[in-house]
């Protein structure tokens, strides 16, 4: 049993990392929050933010979980001063959880140049401080995990996501919670997973969010599926849905639940990132940077990323394992990967050997080793316009 | 000794099997009673016609429907876009 820690914060939540991050409130303010961060992005400095000048409450809603995530420790927000995010009602969430947070309003601060100087100072103020805190003892089942694959192959369905499906079935079974997302890319499967839901409540609402999916990618034409992923040997929807369904495991699934739902429990999860109603405001996931968002929204302590033809991406906030499907792609690519699943294709290894690598390198990340994303200062972070409806009732059995 | 598989039939019930490796054209495949040669170069993960099977097939992956087939093919036949649609959902 591995001895895991973090950092504890008021909400009883621990975080296996402590960064400040530095958040624009609308792409007006992107460059001065980034200047801010530039110097001190190996120092656990991030940025994340908001582009757009209209409010939405699903943008607010995940601002608010990303700012009081327990990853981070301090929050530093910068406004240009006439944009429409609710900005107050940020900072006052983000004060209550206990975090420090100090808001720098660019119109109010003498322009440019003197916010950057006044936010760099704020940070190096707060890390100050965030360095003196200690790491407690942290349990498996306080962990949530969460997963997507991105550039998917056929490799990616052999290899790297049962290997995370391996890892799923063991830290669940260990009490945390695991979550897995993308309705779209299940397109073919819904029936067997609705099958494996905790009650036929929450396998109806399975099988309505992908439908939603469906219609929603039937209206604008483009399913989840890039001509990358033909060219990796993936010919259907239904067959990448097939391979990325692998990523979830065999366990049973205990909730859908919605971007910034933070599961209530240890368990299985499907995160259903497709907004509901009418089709508007574009794609669903514009890329698989705007879902890790979605995920990290749900309090995802870290990500494990599986890929066949070869991302490179991290996230800020939290650390990304970059699972690669391809021994062909690890081979040219594996500077950015932290394991080798294609090994199963090429050398006398087995899936649940790699699977159990991968619970390794997960509880080395806890501990606070830096993935290779991490090392190489990938901190992508995406956020654009959604609506929701709340969740419907047979969504988190028990709850 | 490593002893690696040159393609794999993932489920009992598949009517394709799967390259684990690049291969050339010429290769002998042999997928458990069944065995071809094959007529093109191939990727990693490419898939293979088991049968000989008439269009309108619905081939099986992972033992699930993955689309079917728009034209005839021949046992050891190359499986992909130019013949194989989606039940669901079509792309460009």
């Amino acid at each position: 049993m591995p001895e895991l820690s973090g950092y504890l914060r008021k909400d009883g939540r621990k975080g296996i990392r402590n960064i400040v991050i530095v958040a624009y409130l609308v792409e007006c303010a992107h460059h001065v929050a980034r200047e801010i961060t530039l110097p001190l992005r190996e120092d656990g400095v991030h940025l994340i933010g908001f582009p757009g000048c209209y409010p939405n409450a699903y943008a607010h809603r995940m601002m608010e979980n990303i700012s009081t995530h327990p990853n981070v420790g301090a929050v530093l927000l910068v406004s240009l001063g006439c944009e429409s995010f609710a900005r107050q009602q940020l900072a006052d969430s983000i004060a209550a959880s206990g975090r420090p947070v100090e808001t720098l309003v660019i119109q109010e601060h003498g322009g440019t140049r003197n916010t950057i100087k006044e936010g760099r100072a704020w940070v190096e103020k707060v890390r100050g401080q965030l360095e003196q805190q200690q790491r407690v003892p942290m349990g498996i089942d306080e962990l949530v995990i969460g997963t997507i694959c991105g550039g998917s192959d056929a490799t990616s369905g052999l290899t790297a996501n049962p290997a995370i499906g391996h890892a799923f079935d063991n830290l669940v079974e260990q009490g945390a919670a695991c979550i897995f997302e993308e309705t779209g890319e299940l397109i073919g499967c819904e029936q067997h997973l609705a099958r494996r839901a905790v009650t036929p409540e929450l396998g109806a609402e399975v099988v309505a969010s992908i439908d939603k999916a469906r219609e929603c990618y039937d209206t604008l034409g483009h399913g989840s599926f890039a001509n990358g992923n033909a060219e990796g040997e993936l010919t259907t929807q239904e067959e990448k849905s097939m391979g990325a369904y692998a990523k979830s495991g065999f366990g049973a699934l205990h909730g859908l639940i919605k971007p910034g739902d933070v599961p209530p429990r240890g368990g299985l999860y499907l995160l259903d990132v497709v907004p509901d109603g009418e089709v508007r405001f574009g794609f669903p996931n514009i890329v698989d940077n705007a879902e890790i968002g979605e995920l990290i929204a749900c309090g995802c302590h870290l990500i494990l990323f599986s890929t066949g033809r070869g991302s490179v991406v991290g996230s800020a906030v939290s650390p990304v394992i970059k699972i690669c499907g391809n021994p062909q792609t690890f081979e040219n690519l594996s500077d950015d990967m932290d394991l080798n699943a294609g090994a199963i294709l090429t050398d006398n290894i087995t899936l649940p050997e790699v699977g159990d690598q991968l619970l390794e390198l997960v509880y080395q990340t806890v501990a606070g080793a830096a993935t290779r994303s991490e090392s190489l200062c990938h901190q992508e972070f995406i956020l654009t316009y959604k609506s929701f409806e709340p969740l419907g009732p047979g969504c988190l059995p028990g709850f | 000794m490593t002893s690696h598989l040159a393609v794999l039939r993932i489920h009992p019930n598949d009517n394709i099997c799967v390259a684990l490796h690049p291969m050339e054209a010429g290769t002998e495949i042999v997928c458990g009673s069944i065995q071809f040669v094959l007529a093109h170069d191939i990727r990693l993960g490419a898939k293979l016609a088991l049968m000989p099977m008439a269009a309108g097939t619905i081939i099986l992956k992972f033992g699930e429907p993955i689309g079917n087939l728009s034209e005839d093919v021949e046992l050891g036949s190359y499986i992909h876009t130019h013949n194989l649609k989606s039940e669901y959902m079509n792309h460009a």
